[in-house]
């Protein structure tokens, strides 16, 4: 891969890598160190693309992929996680589009299958065509699921008022 | 005959040669009534029951739930913007959908796009003009809040800035006279950080000196040693003598 190509693709997905790394794994090091082996990878495999939507489906999957393989993995597994997101961890996550909403932070409690979606379609405007391609679901699964992790939101949040 | 549906409220015009017969269909308070008029212009204006003011070219564009009035919301094509063209992104989870604002100064409007969970989008332009920004209509409040956000963010040229920043400027000094500089906590004490500097610049003296100090202690040592050893050889030479 070119120089020009791996700054490209840097510049481009190095913020969206992170912040979907950081909605999983929660911690800004772990985040970090995920985001490496994104760009590592795709440095040893450099695949090719057959359009901006599949390159950006890419990253992300790769990203979730990885996080998946590091929380299951027997050091994570080994250490006690703390019960909530330290606020200064939290001051490392920062939307390019919007304001900071404490609602990303019930948005963390949710179940994976809740909590991606749910993020993709509103902190990263991706489409339901887009989600069901990046997490290889069926686009009607996600609207469910897009659906219900609302509710489930709604729950906690009115249980919190 | 033409029907136009917005929300619950329809709209019925039949019209006859010489004669208009418009049938109103109102949701909410105002009640059911009939006009019958013989139309003169078509910008007569016309009262009718339930204490509403109809004008034919308004009813052609749309009429709004709340009342006969031309809405400063109107449907149009979908431009499928992202948030980085966007001038204004709001996320309501709770309503299950996202708003997209973009404020179009030479046209005096703002696009809004609404993407619900469901997949549909809805595009509307509002008419910077016609907002009101007391407006309970999402959309409405939408558009208020990105055009004063657009005009907050327009309104600094590089000259006021300028300005701005030397007011900073002249503030900080001020700040830094009364005050003196900033003071940080090290372990019990509080020190600013020239105060630190000149601590360390202290105690990098002291050392210096007590490692001379010793330097010449050892020398002394040293020279002693040697004299020693020099006097108890000459004893001995002595004693062979």
């Amino acid at each position: 891969m070119r120089k020009e190509q791996l700054e490209y693709f840097f510049q481009t997905y190095y913020s969206l890598v992170f912040r979907v790394a950081f909605m999983e794994v929660r911690s800004h090091c772990d985040a970090e160190d995920i985001r490496q082996e994104v760009f590592v990878r795709l440095l040893n495999y450099n695949p090719k693309f057959k359009s901006i939507e599949h390159e950006k489906a890419w990253m992300v999957r790769v990203t979730i992929n990885l996080c998946r393989d590091f929380l299951k993995s027997k050091w994570n597994q080994s250490t006690v996680g703390l019960d909530s997101i330290p606020m200064e961890e939290f001051g490392h996550f920062k939307s390019p589009y919007t304001e900071h909403n404490d609602t990303i932070l019930d948005l963390i409690e949710l179940p994976e299958r809740y909590r991606q979606p749910l993020y993709l379609f509103y902190y990263e405007d991706y489409s339901i065509k887009e989600i069901a391609g990046v997490l290889e679901i069926p686009e009607n699964t996600v609207k469910t699921n897009l659906k219900r992790g609302r509710e489930e939101l709604k729950k906690m949040l009115s249980k919190e008022r | 005959m033409k029907v136009n549906g917005i929300n619950s409220s329809q709209y019925f015009e039949q019209i006859n040669s010489n004669r208009k017969t418009v049938y109103h269909n109102f949701a909410g308070n105002l009640a059911e009534s009939t006009l019958n008029h013989q139309s003169k212009s078509e910008n007569q204006v016309e009262e009718v029951k339930g204490k509403c003011s109809v004008n034919y070219p308004a009813m052609a564009s749309g009429i709004s739930a709340s009342g006969i009035e031309k809405s400063s919301i109107m449907p149009c094509r979908i431009q499928n913007i992202s948030y980085q063209e966007s001038d204004n992104v709001k996320i309501c989870i709770e309503d299950g959908c996202v708003y997209k604002a973009k404020v179009y100064e030479e046209r005096n409007t703002i696009y809004i796009e609404k993407k619900s969970e469901d997949g549909t989008i809805e595009a509307f332009e509002a008419n910077i003009e016609a907002i009101d920004k007391n407006s309970k209509n999402p959309v409405e409040l939408m558009a208020a809040e990105t055009y004063e956000k657009y005009k907050n963010g327009k309104s600094s040229s590089p000259e006021e800035n300028f300005a701005a920043a030397l007011i900073e400027f002249q503030q900080y000094v001020k700040d830094r006279i009364e005050n003196g500089p900033p003071k940080f906590l090290i372990g019990s004490m509080e020190a600013s950080i020239e105060e630190w500097d000149e601590l360390l610049e202290n105690v990098d003296e002291a050392i210096d000196e007590i490692k001379e100090e010793m330097r010449e202690r050892i020398e002394k040592l040293e020279q002693s040693d040697e004299e020693k050893v020099e006097q108890e050889g000459g004893i001995l030479n002595g004693y062979q003598d």
